[in-house]
């Protein structure tokens, strides 16, 4: 049949039923119609019937390793119990950075979950007082994380705030906490200072914050991870050209400099260095960009949903580099059930792992086990750990005044943390070290670096058409 | 040359989806004249739709093109006359404007508590299937979307030209007031074209689903690129508006392989402002619906 022929049937099938079916159903077609828009929205309501995304939240269920919490006026070694104390926190409930805003959002409630069990923070009345999150979304943008700290300030009157895990979301808001003088306990946000030059003018650590702490690592050092992953690859099978592709915001062009500088400075040649918007949806021409440069390792920054297509598209365009790394977004529970066995051998950064030797590493990684259907993670620790800072930085303010818990921060030790033990300097910075992993078969992960603490050795990505 | 070709086959390959969306937009602003801003977040809705049939009952995507385009066409008509007829009778056309942006917003939100913001990804079995011809690769599932979105334009074509409805379609496009006049029910053909635009999100939807991931808040951004498309192609043609669709992918493409991913944006609008500019009525529009004052 050839191609007219076929169309002029389409349209004659069109006529008739133009003439018979559209005009005499027509009333049918319009009651049809309604009761499709009334089921879609029924559908709509009764699938979000359990799902919970209340921006405020009571103490966490407790999971298997905790004991129930405190529900009467007293603990049950007789102290009595205050008011609770509300803490605010900025978290990604919404937008792009949803995924790891999940993973962080779990851990807090899990820390709330915990030191409630264990009676809540003894203050300087001598009560003990419960504590209660009180969540505000950043929808994953700087200018929504400082709306989000100006609500929870102004309106909800908090003045001790956790922060989100994206760093111009939480400078967006640090700036917002300074005005109204309340801290703001961050994490997973770059700690880079200025250069003395004042050409690169730095992350949290070139802020120069009064009401802000942060704990986390500097930009210019987090490309080592990456160089460790390619390090602990068989020589044999070590990759000579990288790419380094990163997203067009403050946050990326840091990452991306530091980690371009970073492998040039190890004798690695870069090919090619891309910054590319965050939600872009075609990385076909960037990928047969790196393929024709002879590209066999790529180092990234990206967001989960942009990291799943460029993986996706990889795997459209038959590519595979020797070695693929990825910071911020291939890192998430959801990225691997997203992808499936063809997220296997991508490697990560990470901040956490269970099988690291610190206090309640492995129940906390069980307890997420126990809610995330087996699924591991590689960040909760550092979300966890930041939370104990805070209630032990309350503990030892005995109080609730966000200047005193500040002070507590600046230049503290906090020993035993999920974490490993923990000290700020005096600008309220505690750097801690990455970690960089690989998603084995079956979604295990396996510590590649740092090497005393690595669980398995790098292994090369193998590729699309011999999986 | 031969990343040349193979650069302008990726554009062609991605615009298809501009294409698909620019054809809705192009049948729905020529009986309501409104840009339908929520032609994207429909277009993520059969996404959804296609996703969850895949992972609850295994149906392939392109088979729940069966049921996905008829209820988006059913869906379409619903929303209609729930939402646009009144309005769609306004001489002021910023009622259906704000509708239609309500309506996106609505769609976000219900999207959003069904199924969370966590983004999707569909992981089909040939989703690796290529298509090599002179060392040129093809991906089969964009192949794909590229069949979908040609049948759609010829589709959508052979219903304006070919049927009594199109006919008053195009009549209604050209002067609706004329057309009542001649004792064709207006709002019928409104309703008509509003539910083919819908049922092309569908189509879209399908191809969204296979190719890309996808979350809640992308539909506002696709419609975005599906107007910039339509306003390349033209207004009021078919292919027109197709064309404009892989134009933009042709640009996209272009500029992240020849100039920097970073300067994807910058291109594609930059040539979308030098058309409105230079060629108000796009590449392949029809001079007549710029009026000179």
């Amino acid at each position: 049949m050839n191609e007219v022929g076929f169309f002029t049937r389409v349209s004659a099938s069109f006529v008739t039923f133009s003439r018979r079916g559209f005009v005499k159903h027509k009333r049918l077609l319009l009651i049809g119609a309604a009761l499709v828009v009334l089921a879609l929205v029924a559908v709509s309501l009764a699938a979000c019937g359990s799902d919970d995304t209340t921006t405020t939240t009571a103490p966490a269920e407790s999971s298997d390793t905790t004991a129930p919490a405190e529900s009467s006026d007293t603990t049950t070694a007789g102290a009595e119990m205050g008011d609770d104390i509300v803490i605010g926190a900025i978290n990604s409930l919404t937008g792009s950075n949803v995924l790891t805003g999940q993973e962080e959002k779990w851990a807090q409630e899990k820390a709330v979950a915990d030191i409630n069990a264990k009676g809540g923070i003894k203050l300087a009345d001598g009560k003990q007082h419960n504590v209660v999150l009180k969540f505000a979304d950043d929808k994953s943008q700087p200018t929504e994380g400082a709306a989000a700290m100006e609500k929870l300030i102004k309106a909800d009157g908090l003045k001790i705030v956790l922060s989100s895990n994206i760093t111009p979301v939480n400078q967006a808001a640090a700036q917002v906490a300074e005005k109204y003088q309340a801290y703001f306990h961050i994490t997973s946000s770059w700690t880079d200072e200025a250069s003395p030059d004042g050409s690169f003018p730095g992350f949290i650590g070139g802020m120069d914050l009064k009401w802000a702490t942060d704990m986390f690592e500097s930009a210019g050092d987090s490309g080592l991870v990456a160089i460790g992953g390619a390090k602990a690859l068989d020589p044999a099978d070590a990759p000579t050209t990288f790419a380094v592709m990163t997203e067009n915001t403050p946050d990326g062009v840091g990452f991306g400099d530091a980690t371009k500088a970073g492998l040039e400075a190890q004798g690695w040649k870069v090919a090619s260095y891309e910054k590319f918007v965050e939600g872009n949806k075609d990385f076909s021409s960037i990928i047969l960009k790196f393929k024709q440069a002879n590209v066999d390792a790529v180092v990234t920054l990206i967001a989960p949903s942009d990291g799943i297509t460029f993986v996706k598209q990889m795997k459209e365009q038959n590519w595979s580099p020797k070695y693929l790394f990825g910071y911020k977004g291939f890192w998430p529970v959801d990225f691997y059930a997203a992808l499936g066995d063809d997220a296997n051998y991508i490697s990560y950064d990470g901040f956490w792992s269970e099988t690291l030797p610190f206090p309640y590493a492995k129940e906390l990684g069980q307890a997420f086990q126990d809610d995330h259907d087996g699924n591991t993670s590689n960040s909760v620790g550092l979300y966890y750990a930041a939370a104990q800072i805070l209630f032990t930085a309350i503990e030892r303010a005995g109080s609730t005044d966000p200047g005193a818990v500040r002070d507590q921060v600046f230049n503290g030790s906090f020993p035993g943390t999920t974490m490993g033990d923990i000290t700020y300097n005096d600008q309220g910075i505690a750097d801690i070290p990455f970690l960089a992993f690989q998603w084995a078969p079956g979604g295990e992960r396996v510590v590649l670096y740092p090497t005393e603490f690595a669980t398995g050795k790098t292994v090369t990505f193998v590729p699309w058409d011999q999986r | 040359m031969g990343s040349l070709v193979q650069v302008l086959t990726n554009g062609i390959l991605l615009g298809s989806m501009y294409g698909i969306a620019a054809i809705g937009l192009s049948l729905i602003f020529g009986t309501m004249r409104i840009i339908f801003i929520a032609q994207g977040t429909m277009i993520v809705l059969f996404a959804y739709l296609v996703y969850w049939s895949f992972q609850k009952a295994g149906i392939d995507p392109y088979l729940s093109l069966l049921t996905v385009v008829p209820l988006a066409f059913v869906l379409g008509l619903g929303l209609f006359y729930l939402l646009f007829r009144k309005a769609a009778a306004l001489e002021d056309r910023n009622v259906s404007l704000l509708l239609a942006v309500g309506l996106m917003y609505l769609i976000d939100n219900l999207i959003l508590k069904a199924w969370s913001a966590t983004p999707r990804g569909l992981n089909i079995s040939y989703s690796s299937a290529m298509i090599v011809v002179w060392g040129l690769r093809v991906s089969w599932l964009r192949l794909a979307l590229l069949g979908l979105a040609l049948a759609s334009a010829f589709v959508v074509y052979a219903f304006l030209k070919k049927t009594r409805v199109g006919t008053a379609v195009r009549a209604a496009s050209e002067d609706m007031e004329a057309t009542t006049i001649q004792g064709i029910n207006s709002v019928w053909v409104s309703a008509i074209s509003f539910a083919i635009g819908i049922a092309l999100a569908g189509v879209a939807g399908v191809g969204m689903a296979t190719v890309y991931s996808f979350d809640y808040q992308f539909g506002f951004v696709f419609a975005i690129k599906a107007l910039v498309a339509l306003a390349l192609g033209g207004i009021g043609n078919v292919f027109g508006a197709l064309a404009g669709g892989l134009l933009l992918g042709i640009i996209e493409n272009l500029a992240a392989y020849y100039v920097g991913i970073a300067w994807i944006e910058i291109a594609s609008y930059g040539v979308f402002m030098l058309v409105l500019i230079f060629l108000p009525q796009g590449l392949f529009g029809r001079r007549a619906l710029v009026k000179k004052v």
